[in-house]
């Protein structure tokens, strides 16, 4: 590898303490048949096989994928648990599963997740710049937005190729140390613009486009409110620019 | 644990180099004397960064462009060793290594130019090679108007200091409407001519990107970074690609890998389950208003799900097996379904419909 990463420290952190704790919630609620984990779409963007060992330890009993080569993945990581790839099964009989609560959402725009589950991923980067702007300034593509005042935009490297629907323009929203500020402007490829109005934001300040909702950060049904999608949908289009790092409080294995 | 039989690869994105080779080589001649930069940031819009740059350096491109040094490095590893420029670092970047790798950056402050000096101190080699930014209206990144002399001021300082050499000046358009467009121009041209009272020889003075190269010719200045149209898809509402003589280069290709009883009994015998779906980044907006091509003709994609969707077809007495081949969208000059076609389906713009499409699709390259 030529020089050092310099991916702009954009990055999924991903709980798997939390993941473990829904898991085991639905297990101990699941009655009258296996607890069926929804792992496709690499396992909505939390990856794969992290995320089936930390499901099979936790108390699921199925893990449902889309494809052979999945379920390899899962075997070759010596995971012991009950595979099903719906190419044969799942049209035949759609498994009972618990949709994406163990990620901690309900499966459409308008159902909750089953109390006690928390969302798993927050997806975050640091504020790169900063500026300050005089009323009447245009932001980004076609100026679609312009300042209602004097205010301070701040840029953030996280764009539409990063997962960010771009359908979130004008109603996206991230938080820079706990308080929400509209993304402004059209949501471009690889990065927004958050107008923080007066407020004292600095360049390496992170900016959190979603999490656990619990720190004044917008969840990821936020997100898809904003843009009549699903839970799911933000969480697995999130791209492979943004590194996966794993939260674990136990002993690295 | 349950074994189920079909290939991992069902989908594809095909991806036609020589297509972009020719469509590189028409924005060289459009450029008119100006030299070309491919913009192959994103993995190369989706199409595969390193592969598209080789194909863009076929046809003709002098330069290559990037967001972020992490996207730089990926095509230094892969030995290609053309002209590149970074323009996305955080302020206080370690440029280090990209001036180790002969990247050309993008600074848009005296922060990040502080950075580059004193990394091409650590490097120790001949002067860092930066392209200045300015922000002439854009708001995003670049430095504003009032910073301009400072910047500039600094900059020929660290020439004098044989740190660095200010080969570019840049900007941004933010193609809001012509008027807008030739205000930022002006700007840019303020700039430059700041930047020579200063001591600075600019060689390359760039703005225009795809949308400004076809239809504003003096924005075209030394150099125009040609993104989106590399790729052969258009930058405009108002036109597909064969009315700019482009062709586009990707083609998304999968298989009905089950069929399952249609929810329209009276009219289709089966649904058709193709394993892509939004965790491929396929937009589950577009369910239900777009058309793909399966071997016995249109269908309709009825469900997006995570990682499948579900097309049914739309002509009667027509049917879908097991096995059939399903072209998601590819050159409408061929007969296929647009990306612009999916972009207006999901109301968003072609952009983001291929640069979306995750990881987990195999790409093929054709040339």
């Amino acid at each position: 590898m030529t020089g050092t990463d310099s991916g702009l420290g954009r990055e999924a952190a991903v709980d798997l303490v939390a993941f473990r704790l829904n898991v085991a919630l639905l297990a101990a609620r699941a009655v009258g048949g296996p607890l069926v984990i929804d792992m496709t779409a690499d396992a909505y963007g939390h990856g794969l096989v992290p995320l089936a060992r930390a499901a099979a330890e936790s108390g699921a009993d199925i893990l449902s994928v889309r494809d052979q080569a999945d379920a390899d993945a899962i075997a070759e990581a010596h995971i012991g648990i009950d595979v099903r790839c719906w190419h044969t099964r799942r049209f035949a009989v759609p498994p009972a599963g618990s949709g994406i609560a163990a990620f901690g959402f309900g499966m459409e725009l308008t159902d909750g997740a089953p109390e006690g589950v928390v969302p798993v991923m927050r997806v975050s980067a640091p504020v790169l710049s900063v500026k300050r702007v005089p009323e009447g300034h245009g932001v980004s593509y076609g100026f679609v937005y312009r300042t209602p005042r004097e205010t301070t935009l701040a840029l953030v490297p996280l764009g539409y190729a990063d997962g960010l629907p771009r359908a979130a323009t004008g109603s996206g929203r991230m938080a820079v140390g706990g308080t929400q500020y509209p993304i402004v402007g059209r949501i471009a490829m690889d990065q927004v613009v958050l107008d923080v109005g007066d407020a004292q934001v600095a360049p390496g300040d992170r900016a959190v486009a979603f999490g656990a909702g619990v720190d004044g950060e917008p969840t990821a049904a936020d997100w898809a409110e904003a843009t009549r999608s699903t839970a799911g949908e933000i969480l697995a289009r999130i791209g492979r620019r943004v590194p996966r790092r794993y939260i674990d409080r136990e002993v690295n294995r | 644990m349950t074994v189920a039989d079909g290939a991992a690869s069902e989908s594809v994105a095909i991806i036609d180099l020589s297509a972009v080779a020719r469509n590189v080589s028409r924005f060289v001649s459009l450029a008119d004397g100006a030299q070309v930069m491919v913009v192959v940031k994103a993995n190369g819009y989706g199409h595969g960064a390193v592969e598209v740059a080789r194909a863009a350096i076929e046809g003709g491109a002098a330069w290559l462009g990037v967001a972020d040094l992490a996207e730089a490095f990926e095509l230094r590893d892969a030995r290609i060793d053309a002209p590149v420029l970074a323009w996305l670092h955080e302020s206080h970047e370690n440029f280090t290594a990209a001036i180790d790798a002969g990247i050309d950056i993008g600074v848009s402050d005296l922060a990040q130019l502080d950075s580059v000096a004193r990394a091409q101190q650590a490097v120790g080699d001949g002067p860092a090679s930066v392209h200045l930014k300015l922000d002439t209206g854009l708001g995003r990144n670049g430095a504003d108007e009032p910073n301009w002399v400072h910047l500039f001021a600094e900059a020929r300082r660290l020439e004098l200091a044989g740190l660095l050499r200010v080969r570019g000046i840049f900007s941004h358009l933010a193609n809001a409407d012509d008027s807008e467009d030739a205000r930022q121009l002006e700007r840019l041209h303020r700039g430059i001519e700041a930047a020579r009272r200063a001591g600075l020889q600019p060689q390359l003075r760039h703005l225009a990107s795809t949308a400004a190269t076809l239809r504003l010719p003096p924005m075209r200045l030394d150099l125009v970074r040609v993104g989106i149209g590399a790729y052969g898809l258009s930058p405009f509402d108002d036109g597909g690609s064969a009315e700019l003589g482009l062709q586009p280069a990707m083609t998304l290709r999968s298989t009905v890998v089950a069929v399952a009883p249609s929810s329209d009994a009276d009219f289709a015998a089966h649904s058709g389950i193709v394993p892509l779906g939004y965790g491929d980044g396929i937009p589950p907006q577009a369910a239900g208003r777009i058309h793909v091509t399966g071997d016995a003709g249109s269908l309709l994609v009825t469900r997006i799900e995570s990682d499948h969707l579900v097309v049914e077809p739309v002509s009667p007495g027509v049917d879908v097996v097991r096995g059939d081949t399903v072209t998601l969208f590819g050159d409408p000059e061929g007969g296929f379904t647009a990306v612009d076609d999916w972009a207006r389906a999901a109301d968003t713009i072609n952009y983001e419909i291929v640069t979306r499409l995750g990881g987990r699709v195999a790409r093929e390259y054709t040339s």
